[in-house]
């Protein structure tokens, strides 16, 4: 490959946030940040194997306020990508490319995002003792 | 760009595995709703049955497969330096390859787990 001193494009700096830019980069972000929801999995399955010293640590963590942030943020991470998810196959399949539903379906996907998350929540704080 | 030789390859595992995680997924949460994460004895019970183990393999699996496809074109979208990019891709495999042992083996030792 050559390099060559013509810029980039499109630069992404030069353009307004919109809805369906922000939910793109969003899925993006959301996707790299349930890896480590991955990584959470398979270390609390290591800790669930080797009890005493792992276990209790991450479920001592999951207890803190920033333990609780971290979780919150995952269960809303996962479920955006979900919801976003299950948009970008409708596109796969060819449907829903008009601007007016893209834009409707970006809301739901916000919509059901939040709604989701906070059923989640309030089920699994409430269910048993939570995390 | 044509940086990925088996685009097409990539894109179906992609779709596929996200497909997969649908119910996978919601059944890890659901079932983290009855059974407390943090309680270890409930836990334990839950993952020593065989249905159990086979859908926490099955889930770490195509987990594991699904976020090593995406964080592939995230380095491939950022990164430049053809070297660069191609260690990293195949670091990225054997991370995930090593995780899902790991798992693996956890889930293993639960099944014998003496509760």
């Amino acid at each position: 490959m050559m390099p060559s001193k013509r810029p980039l494009s499109p630069h992404l700096q030069i353009y307004k946030p919109q809805l369906t830019s922000v939910l793109s980069i969003m899925h993006r972000f959301s996707g790299a940040f349930l890896c480590m929801g991955v990584g959470g999995i398979i270390l609390w399955l290591y800790g669930v194997a080797n009890e005493p010293k792992c276990f209790s640590w991450l479920v001592a963590m999951g207890q803190t306020f920033w333990g609780k942030v971290f979780l919150f943020l995952m269960v809303y991470a996962f479920f955006y990508h979900l919801a976003n998810g299950l948009r970008h196959l409708m596109w796969d399949a060819g449907y829903g490319f008009d601007l007016k539903t893209t834009y409707r379906t970006g809301w739901l996907v916000v919509g059901a995002s939040f709604v989701l998350t906070l059923l989640y929540w309030i089920l699994f704080q409430g269910g048993n003792h939570g995390f | 760009m044509a940086s990925n030789p088996h685009g097409s390859d990539h894109w179906k595992a992609q779709r596929l595995t996200a497909i997969s995680l649908f119910p996978l997924s919601l059944w890890f949460l659901g079932s983290l709703l009855i059974y407390s994460p943090s309680e270890y004895a409930a836990i334990v019970m839950w993952l020593k049955s065989p249905l159990s183990a086979t859908g926490i393999v099955l889930l770490i699996g195509v987990l594991l497969y699904h976020a090593q496809l995406g964080i592939q074109v995230v380095i491939e979208d950022y990164i430049h330096r053809p070297t660069l990019t191609v260690s990293l891709v195949y670091s990225l495999k054997a991370v995930a390859l090593s995780l899902f042992i790991l798992a693996c083996f956890c889930v293993l030792k639960i099944h014998f787990h003496p509760l």
